[in-house]
């Protein structure tokens, strides 16, 4: 698993957010064996396995209140919650939500959007990736007009023809 | 010290047993994102963000990130950055706050 952390790392083709990642999966495989030394593996293995399976259901608890995204009750907006009706899809949210957000929590996917902003504010730019304010700027347009407002999220709009 | 571990044990089966169940679930969800998308799209909304070759495309997961979670908790792990905004002096809380449209 490590090493599949650090292949990514170097795939970013951004030198020094991968070396920043690189030392950050290091310093986490240190915090882990340090652990199990002083707690056991049993204890340890059960706190990991816990904190695993809550933080997936606290970050399903704050989706709980955000707009539902395009794809699910509209094809081209967000929806607020107030709005949405009660399909199929709509009562297996939360449970796919549950599984989603519990994959959302693996290190090789959001944790790399966190280190690329906390990167951002020790000062390493990285241009292949835009910076922060150009993300949350798009992101902002996104909520307002949907997957089409952003060329990075406008070919989700069409899923059938191109993927 | 064995019985003590062995009780740990037994008290948390429903943790041991809640986590391979997820283990396996997500697992499940990687590999119908992949095949399957365009299905998906309608009880998940962005399937494509857990296709693994799109796990090192920063842009794309960044604005994803930035779009669905506007909740003030996620908004709150956003923090140490600019564009942030204090919410009270007692408890030093930033939060980010989306730029206006």
């Amino acid at each position: 698993m490590l090493s599949l952390l650090l292949i990514q790392a170097t795939l970013l083709r951004a030198p020094g957010l991968a070396a920043a990642l690189v030392m950050a999966w290091l310093a986490v495989a240190a915090l882990g064996w340090g652990l199990v030394a002083m707690l056991g593996t049993t204890t340890t293995r059960l706190l990991s396995m816990a904190a695993l399976v809550f933080g997936a259901v606290l970050r399903l608890l704050g989706h709980v209140f955000e707009p539902v995204p395009p794809g699910m009750v509209k094809e081209e907006s967000f929806v607020p919650l107030r709005e949405v009706g009660h399909g199929v899809n709509i009562l297996a949210a939360p449970f796919v939500g549950l599984i989603s957000e519990f994959s959302a929590g693996f290190p090789f996917r959001l944790v790399l959007v966190q280190a690329l902003w906390l990167g951002e504010w020790a000062g390493l730019t990285t241009p292949t990736h835009g910076s922060r304010e150009e993300h949350l700027h798009d992101a902002r347009k996104v909520l307002d007009g949907g997957w089409a407002a952003s060329p990075v999220t406008s070919w989700m709009l069409r899923p059938k023809l191109e993927h | 010290m064995d019985t003590a571990v062995a009780a740990l044990e037994s008290a948390s089966s429903p943790i041991i047993w809640s986590l391979r169940l997820s283990l396996m679930l997500a697992a499940g969800l990687h590999l119908v994102a992949h095949i399957a998308p365009s299905i998906m799209v309608h009880f998940n909304a962005v399937p494509w963000a857990f296709q693994l070759r799109r796990s090192t495309n920063l842009r794309y997961q960044a604005l994803l990130y930035g779009a669905l979670h506007t909740h003030g908790w996620a908004r709150c792990r956003t923090a140490a950055s600019p564009g942030t905004r204090s919410f009270g002096s007692r408890y030093s809380v930033r939060c980010t706050r989306l730029p206006l449209s």
